[in-house]
């Protein structure tokens, strides 16, 4: 019994990746098929049709890059921050830290209509900069707040004896504490990158036509009268496929990942 | 607030001046009030006047609070604030129970299936977007899985899109879908971290089953689910992607969530004031919200 309840579950919850990986290198009219057909000659078309005949090449750059550039940025300007949380005391420490994860926690369309007016004003409409500030603003208090957990686990005594040395905390930060947190940066990053990757609503208002990324492309692949399922398929793959592939690679720190470092 | 004397820090060998510390910080702060803070004080200035996007130069005059008069006084704002509040309670409930009794399961001792287990957290990584296509594409009346499978079992499926209530939930089993694993997921680490108390509470008085559950486990894991339970609530009150595909607000406002009123102020409608406003009424009560659980999270002194 206990068996049982744990084999649905797992069903459960990897059949639709299983769906959508099989529609994927269906024929057209194979992946709507009921009963579903399991066993088949696997096809391509699917990929190769949202290359050529939709510009998917074109949204994936504009995927990458934004999701790329504000992880970067998120992740070079929460580092100076994140090691004063974790290292030095000053007032109302617990307030800032706060107010920042606070910034997570806004709903993206409170952000969003005053970002349009402004984006506007500035020509950031629809470009791939406007996006990537948007995405920052997003991903950056992530960034301090698991950053700063990943410093907090390096034993302080480690750069004490550095500094008795005479390391000032600049160089204590490059030479020691950044090499040693490197695997933590990493993982960091990756959730930022997810984030930003999985984001629909930002690009939706933002970035319509020609910074379009892959989660809204692939909404408008079913706007329309004949939803090729298909071609859905494989959109959603390429959108899923490299956050897979990260979180696996991030797996040790999924819990710390999810919680913003709370757990 | 940052500058002063000296300040001691580990063990007191390494001291680092306070006037310091603000470069540290400054980086992050500076962006933050840049792209979060300042476009939000905006947000206030928007809703505080008639805007749309429409038509070349505005004189965008100060209107008397009337955007925040008319979302205040309109039914179907408060009718997004209730789907709101049922899609976060429903969802909240199923998965916590869902996800905690799966947790259960599988940190049970000699559990076989504890190593492939981990293959639940799969809906975690994907894309909201795609979640909602997946789904939407499940409950389809022509080339629905869902439909299918209930026909084969003799059951009639529920019209997803007309069935008020079955719209409703359509997206509750779509949220339950991506966000019990992440119970799941929390709930196995506390359960891990707290295994060895409950072995030894149920070795000295020899309670098992549903009393060792109730009076050892629970109150052990109180402060994961806890916090398990505040981290969701915002992600379900923040949704947007899952409902706009699959059932965009549909039918009618049945499952119009707050979200998508404001989304459909500013689409619709064409109307920034409204739409800016009644998100800030949202942000309001999300802020309120948030004080509630850092509250908490202060009195654990995790900081």
């Amino acid at each position: 019994m206990k068996y049982l309840i744990g084999v649905i579950a797992i069903v459960f919850f990897i059949f639709p990746v299983i769906w959508l990986l099989k529609a994927s290198f269906n024929q057209p009219i194979d992946a709507i098929s009921l009963p579903p057909v399991w066993i088949f000659k696997p096809i391509v078309d699917n990929y190769v049709s949202i290359f050529t005949e939709e510009p998917f090449g074109r949204f994936l750059r504009n995927s990458l890059l934004i999701s790329g550039s504000a992880t970067f940025l998120a992740i070079v300007i929460a580092l100076p921050a994140s090691y004063a949380f974790a290292r030095f005391e000053f007032k109302r420490k617990t307030d800032l830290a706060f107010w920042i994860l606070s910034i997570f926690m806004f709903p993206p369309l409170a952000a969003i209509l005053p970002y349009l007016i402004l984006f506007q004003k500035f020509r950031l409409v629809d470009t791939i900069p406007g996006l990537i500030l948007a995405h920052l603003g997003m991903v950056l208090p992530l960034a301090v707040w698991l950053l700063q957990r990943f410093i907090r686990d390096i034993p302080e005594e480690i750069e004490e004896s550095a500094f008795v040395e005479g390391a000032g905390t600049l160089r204590r930060i490059f030479k020691l504490v950044l090499p040693i947190m490197s695997a933590g940066i990493a993982s960091t990053a990756i959730f930022c990158f997810i984030f930003s990757w999985n984001d629909f609503i930002f690009a939706l208002v933002l970035a319509p036509v020609s910074a379009k990324t892959l989660p809204v492309a692939s909404v408008s692949l079913s706007s329309w009268a004949y939803i090729n399922w298909g071609k859905i398929s494989a959109a959603s793959i390429i959108i899923t496929g490299p956050v897979l592939v990260l979180v696996l690679l991030s797996r040790r720190y999924l819990v710390r990942g999810f919680t913003f470092g709370l757990k | 607030m940052l500058e002063g004397s000296l300040v001691e820090w580990g063990n007191g060998n390494m001291i680092t001046p306070k006037k310091k510390i603000i470069w540290y910080l400054l980086p992050v702060i500076v962006t933050l009030l840049i792209i979060t803070f300042f476009p939000l004080v905006y947000a206030l200035t928007v809703s505080l006047r008639d805007y749309s996007l429409a038509g070349g130069k505005q004189v965008h005059k100060f209107n008397n609070f009337k955007n925040f008069a008319f979302v205040m006084t309109d039914p179907h704002f408060y009718y997004s604030l209730w789907v709101t509040f049922k899609l976060t309670a429903i969802c909240l409930v199923i998965e916590l129970g869902m996800g905690l009794g799966l947790a259960i399961l599988f940190t049970q001792p000699n559990y076989k299936l504890e190593p492939v287990g981990l293959l639940m957290i799969l809906p975690m990584a994907i894309a909201p977007v795609v979640i909602g296509l997946v789904f939407r594409w499940f409950y389809s009346a022509e080339v629905g899985f869902i439909g299918y499978i209930l026909q084969l079992f003799g059951l009639t499926p529920p019209s997803w899109i007309a069935n008020k209530t079955a719209a409703l939930f359509s997206i509750v089993i779509a949220d339950v879908w991506e966000w019990t694993p992440y119970v799941f997921l929390i709930c196995m680490a506390g359960l891990r971290s707290i295994q060895g108390e409950i072995y030894e509470a149920a070795a000295v008085d020899g309670a098992s089953g549903w009393k060792r559950f109730r009076y050892v486990t629970l109150p052990l894991l109180r402060p994961t689910l806890i916090i398990v339970l505040m981290l969701r609530a915002i992600p379900v009150l923040k949704e947007f992607d899952k409902i706009f595909i699959i059932t965009d607000g549909g039918p009618g406002i049945a499952t119009q969530a707050t979200t998508l009123y404001i989304f459909k102020q500013f689409l619709w409608f064409n109307n920034l004031g409204t739409a800016t406003a009644s998100a800030l009424i949202l942000l309001a009560i999300i802020i309120g919200i948030t004080q509630i659980m850092f509250a908490y999270l202060r009195r654990q002194e995790k900081w």
